[in-house]
């Protein structure tokens, strides 16, 4: 069995169950698991490509909700201490929908009476309908806006919860001081610079891990279209070890 | 209560007040007096009975999704637990199994 790559000769793979990844010190990691579902694209099978594998290893892994199948529609998958939960988008699409419908129909209840012409002016008395319309429609706006924002801080507490979401802000004290940490190094202030860089530098380490984890479900979803699409054969070949192959 | 049930929203009250007020709208011309039963449909009275339908309808069928999505969840949280040899999830790993 071989996968032909688009920069070099098709290269030989050993059978799908005994794939064994080679580490750079010559010492084999633990066996991975056999996974006909999902191939990688061709640009991820080569010689001395170990670092994109890996990657691609970690893409799909990482887009597999409990089940142990690939992120469908409606279902992002996250991995938060070892365990895959399953995010509803179903849930909160509904409600979304439906409060904010509510929100349209109130703010049109709001001004219905003078777009359909049944008050004649702002400062004329209001008739028995134009009260009801008004005063309901304020009612309305008001419940829709504050059910709108309940959903939406369920929804943010949930990612929070589920790893898709950084569970602390990035404060503008820390862009301030990630700013001024890099400029007093550049200026070789010593002394002062390092405490702030170490610590802006892993403020942004978290917040690219956080964005990583974000759009690994993405990823996997495109690299599955994209895999379908090339017509790839499905069955997965070991990474080739080469020098700056990197496996873990 | 275990952090792998589906929780329920505090805006679910607020859709269940939603529909309430689609109801009132739906009824408020015959209540007010600005539509008479019988007589010809006006303008006020006719887009109230169609504005209140459609809060009504969207505030039921969201409601109705979200409680179906929520028992889907708990129905899945439950198969989880027994697949993970009937122990509860929110109890430590090192808890003797019971029997």
């Amino acid at each position: 069995m071989s996968l032909v790559n688009g920069d070099g000769p098709p290269v030989p793979t050993p059978p799908a169950a005994s794939l064994v990844a080679q580490r750079p010190g010559g010492r084999p990691a633990a066996p991975r698991e056999a996974e006909p579902q999902m191939a990688a694209p061709g640009g991820y099978r080569s010689r001395g490509n170990g670092r994109a594998w890996s990657r691609w290893l970690r893409v799909r892994e990482a887009s597999r909700g409990s089940s142990g199948r690939c992120a469908v529609p409606g279902m992002l998958a996250a991995s938060r201490e070892g365990r895959s939960t399953p995010v509803r988008v179903g849930k909160h699409l509904a409600a979304f929908s439906a409060t904010t419908l509510a929100l349209l129909a109130g703010t049109w209840l709001l001004l219905a009476p003078w777009i359909l012409g049944y008050q004649a002016g702002v400062t004329s008395g209001w008739t028995n309908a134009t009260l009801t319309d008004f005063w309901t429609g304020v009612g309305v706006v008001v419940l829709a806006a504050v059910t709108l924002s309940l959903y939406a801080g369920t929804l943010l507490q949930e990612l929070r919860e589920k790893g898709l979401l950084s569970q602390r802000r990035r404060t503008a004290f820390s862009a301030v001081s990630e700013e001024g940490a890099n400029g007093l190094a550049a200026r070789g202030a010593p002394g002062a610079a390092p405490a702030a860089v170490s610590g802006a530098r892993a403020d942004a380490r978290s917040e690219a891990a956080d964005i990583d984890r974000m759009l690994l479900p993405l990823a996997a979803a495109l690299l599955a279209d994209l895999t379908k699409r090339q017509g790839a054969p499905v069955t997965p070949s070991a990474p080739a070890s080469g020098p700056g192959g990197e496996n873990q | 209560m275990s952090p792998n049930r589906p929780r329920v929203s505090p805006g679910i009250w607020g859709t269940v007040l939603l529909f309430l007020a689609g109801l009132w709208v739906l009824m408020a011309p015959y209540f007010v007096g600005y539509q008479v039963p019988g007589h010809p449909w006006r303008n006020p009275g006719r887009n109230d009975v169609v504005v209140g339908a459609a809060l009504a309808l969207a505030s039921i069928l969201g409601l109705l999704l979200q409680i179906a999505f929520w028992l889907q969840g708990l129905a899945e949280a439950e198969t989880r637990r027994a697949k993970a040899g009937h122990l509860p999830s929110d109890q430590p790993e090192s808890t003797p199994r019971p029997g």
